[in-house]
């Protein structure tokens, strides 16, 4: 589901801090500390859900190498583009290609299969030119991208470089860490739980026999498969609008009637 | 209950119990604010009420030989659980009074001073000056005796003073007036007035104990002793016939 309503970290923590008996933080952990325990609850919730997308856009690098922007994980969706920054014309999908790695110069590349006719001695690989090229021309997929592993650069085929700009589309692990955290309403009763287990996990290292029954508590509420509400906030977040769910359902009832 | 009624009370007391004793009036004085600040601290951490907390609008804002910025406490504090006697320290300035008082919107968080390291650790906890810290150094500094609070956070910031709360303790060197009312709620006077017999009653006896009678089987006379478990109470002839 997909709403524009958001809790301020003020209004979690006035929650968390009453739960917990720290409404004047003199149990040890400051006010940062908890809104750090917000971030991380939002992080998590990102990895599970893939709530949050956030979008880039790029000039065409001359050596077709992009680093990913920091704060952001899976690439969804990455387009060419023609035209400007806020009216983009001419778009052209741009694909993965497995194994695909040009870094450095972005020109030459190695891959276990080739479009280029450059491993034409190969007798195990066949040899793709003959199916991206005819006399009029390339034709087929020349668009596409590998993520380089461990360095996160994402390196375009040199073709891409016909598009003056790169659109591409990630998931976000929430805000930057340092940023005020942004909680979506869905998520309220989870974040608040987490905080507060989170909470109680540090202080059993302090006084096992009182704290330990309260996180027992709270871990059960944050992750009972059931009922608990980290659960609910990963069905809420996954559902489906109603209207979406109206279009999808008269698409799929249609499309072997038409 | 001012402290001249509850003194000359205990003054009477006392030397009816201990005729030939010379308490004086000072002694039993000091006698009430040493136990009148166990009583308080008792009080603060059963209810932890504001009821001995104390403001001061305009404390000034110094800076130590190695720059740190300090502020020199105006009255002793309450040791309490991490550093609970000292309930905010703000800015001296409200800058948004519609959202409330300053010490609602930016507050000093108290912090140990062996974990201020720990607080450069992560983004949200680093010291600024949105988000300053307070840690205590409360015997010495370079061997001056001092009772500061340093502030973290503000090391860039023009703070000339800042505005605290405290929760205080009674210092006998700055009682002016014995008319003034004891700090404490008017229930708790009772508990007051026993504890100082008591403690009356124990320095009486201490000299008793130690005397050296001269006897191998000197027996000392520990009737005036409460606790009965350990010292009970001497057998009747008859019971110990019986006994034996």
């Amino acid at each position: 589901m997909n709403a524009n309503d958001f809790v301020s970290v003020d209004h979690l923590l006035a929650e968390v801090t009453a739960t917990v008996n720290d409404t004047d933080f003199k149990k040890g952990f400051n006010k940062g500390w908890y809104i750090s325990r917000i971030q991380d609850a939002l992080q998590e919730l990102s990895f599970d859900t893939f709530w949050l997308t956030v979008i880039h856009d790029f000039e065409t690098p001359e050596n077709c190498q992009i680093p990913m922007p920091p704060n952001v994980f899976n690439l969804r969706e990455i387009y060419a583009y023609q035209g400007e920054l806020c009216n983009p014309r001419s778009t052209q999908v741009i694909y993965w290609k497995r194994l695909f790695d040009n870094r450095y110069s972005g020109d030459g590349y190695t891959a276990r299969v080739k479009d280029d006719g450059s491993n034409g001695a190969d007798i195990f690989q066949p040899n793709q030119r003959v199916y991206t090229n005819n006399m009029q021309g390339f034709y087929g997929p020349k668009y596409y991208y590998n993520i380089a592993e461990g360095d996160g650069i994402i390196m375009l085929s040199k073709e891409c470089r016909g598009f003056p700009f790169i659109r591409m589309k990630f998931n976000a692990m929430g805000v930057p860490i340092g940023d005020v955290p942004i909680v979506p309403r869905f998520f309220e009763r989870a974040v608040v739980d987490y905080v507060e287990e989170k909470f109680y996990n540090a202080m059993k290292s302090r006084d096992i026999r009182l704290y330990r029954p309260l996180w027992q508590d709270t871990f059960t509420k944050l992750t009972d498969p059931r009922d608990g509400s980290w659960n609910k906030a990963k069905k809420r977040i996954k559902s489906m609008d109603t209207s979406e769910k109206n279009s999808m359902e008269e698409y799929i009832s249609s499309m072997y009637h038409k | 209950m001012t402290y001249r009624y509850v003194v000359y009370d205990l003054q009477k007391n006392f030397n009816a119990t201990f005729d030939d004793a010379d308490f004086t009036f000072n002694q039993i004085l000091y006698w009430v604010m040493v136990v009148a600040n166990r009583l308080r601290v008792q009080q603060t951490m059963a209810t932890n009420s504001d009821l001995f907390t104390s403001t001061f609008d305009d404390v000034p804002v110094l800076t130590d030989a190695k720059g740190r910025k300090y502020i020199d406490l105006p009255e002793q504090v309450m040791d309490l659980p991490n550093n609970a006697g000292i309930v905010y320290i703000t800015y001296n300035e409200d800058t948004c009074n519609c959202s409330g008082p300053a010490f609602a919107q930016v507050w000093f968080q108290g912090v140990n001073l062996g974990n201020v390291q720990h607080l450069y650790l992560d983004t949200y906890t680093t010291p600024s000056s949105t988000r300053p810290y307070f840690y205590r150094v409360g015997h010495k500094v370079d061997g001056s005796g001092v009772n500061r609070l340093y502030l973290l956070g503000i090391e860039c910031a023009p703070v000339k003073s800042v505005e605290i709360a405290i929760k205080c303790s009674l210092d006998p060197k700055k009682l002016c007036n014995i008319d003034e009312d004891i700090p404490l709620p008017d229930e708790m006077v009772q508990d007051l007035v026993m504890q100082v017999l008591q403690l009356g009653k124990f320095i009486m006896l201490m000299p008793k104990e130690v005397t050296n009678e001269g006897e191998d089987e000197a027996v000392l006379n520990t009737q005036m002793y409460s606790n009965r478990a350990v010292n009970p109470p001497q057998l009747q002839p008859l019971q110990q016939q019986q006994a034996e």
